[in-house]
């Protein structure tokens, strides 16, 4: 009898451990936006495929490919992806939604500054997100222009 | 001489003798004229023997239980209610009701489409001086965060 309770527990913790969420698949790309007064506005074609998700931004002329990368997230753990030398964003999956969606908390981060032991998070965002919608961070300084990030979840 | 055709069952009389054979009154004498003739003679004789042949197979008559179970069962069959059948197409405008009426009420709960399929921010902040933290929909319905900071707080010196 108590070898049966025991298999018992064992199968139910079993199931239990698998019913946690699989990792959140994450598509980050960053884009570099500057203005170079072209006549036309540039797009590389290396990011042609946020290309809707930047069309809004007319102070910049110019877009450039800095990171693109799918990453695994796994839930309740951070995950880093490098943009820069000066930011790297950390997403971690904190739960799901009703209807596919997941629960980010996305960081981006500086490096400390001289003088200074601790990072700085240039921009802390918890978002609902559902699969397949583009989700942007904008104003963060880069090389005379801005670095545009685009996080999508992936099914 | 006879009045009949001469030949088998082709006298004009041959109706009028069947008619007779069965019972009925006929204007002529069908009697006297089947001595004379001698196809309805022959006709007559073959109905005779078709009616000898009949009467002598037997009869199953019904009793008369099961004469009465017989008609009670005509009974309730006529004087039952006829179910009720609806139609194809009413049970079809009927599941689709159940289906606009449940589609609705999914609708009102979830709030709708762009309530799920657009994302939520929930929080947002920046730990850099001076800088403020918007969230907005882009006209193409992106939403994103954005970080407005001042010149001075941009002062890594590898970003130039």
């Amino acid at each position: 009898m108590k070898a049966f309770c025991l298999a018992i527990v064992l199968v139910v913790s079993m199931g239990a451990r698998d019913a946690s969420p699989p990792p959140a698949v994450v598509n980050v790309v960053a884009v570099h936006a500057t203005n170079e007064n072209r006549s036309q506005r540039h797009v590389d074609p290396a990011v042609e495929k946020v290309r809707s998700s930047i069309s809004d931004i007319a102070e910049f002329d110019t877009f450039r490919p800095i990171t693109d990368e799918t990453v695994s997230a796994p839930f309740a753990q951070n995950t880093r992806v490098v943009l820069t030398p000066k930011y790297a964003l950390f997403i971690t999956p904190l739960g799901t939604g009703p209807r596919g969606q997941v629960r980010f908390s996305i960081v981006v981060q500086q490096p400390p500054k001289a003088g200074q032991s601790e990072p700085v998070n240039a921009i802390s965002t918890t978002v609902l997100m559902p699969p397949d919608k583009p989700f942007r961070l904008r104003g963060l300084r880069w090389q005379g222009g801005e670095l545009v990030v685009i996080v999508t979840l992936r099914r | 001489m006879s009045e009949g055709m001469g030949s088998m069952n082709k006298c004009r009389y041959i109706s009028m003798l069947e008619r007779w054979f069965d019972g009925e009154s006929v204007e002529e004498d069908i009697r006297g004229h089947v001595e004379a003739c001698s196809s309805c003679a022959a006709h007559l004789k073959q109905l005779q023997a078709l009616r000898d042949a009949a009467q002598g197979v037997p009869r199953d008559e019904i009793a008369s239980a099961q004469f009465l179970a017989f008609m009670a069962g005509i009974r309730e069959g006529v004087t039952a209610p006829e179910p009720v059948r609806r139609p194809v197409w009413r049970l079809g405008w009927m599941a689709a009701a159940v289906l606009v009426l449940t589609f609705s009420l999914f609708w009102t709960v979830s709030g709708g489409p762009d309530a799920y399929e657009a994302t939520v921010v929930e929080s947002c902040s920046s730990d850099l001086e001076g800088a403020t933290v918007s969230a907005y929909a882009s006209d193409d319905g992106v939403m994103t965060v954005a970080v407005m900071v001042s010149v001075d707080e941009d002062s890594w010196g590898d970003d130039r």
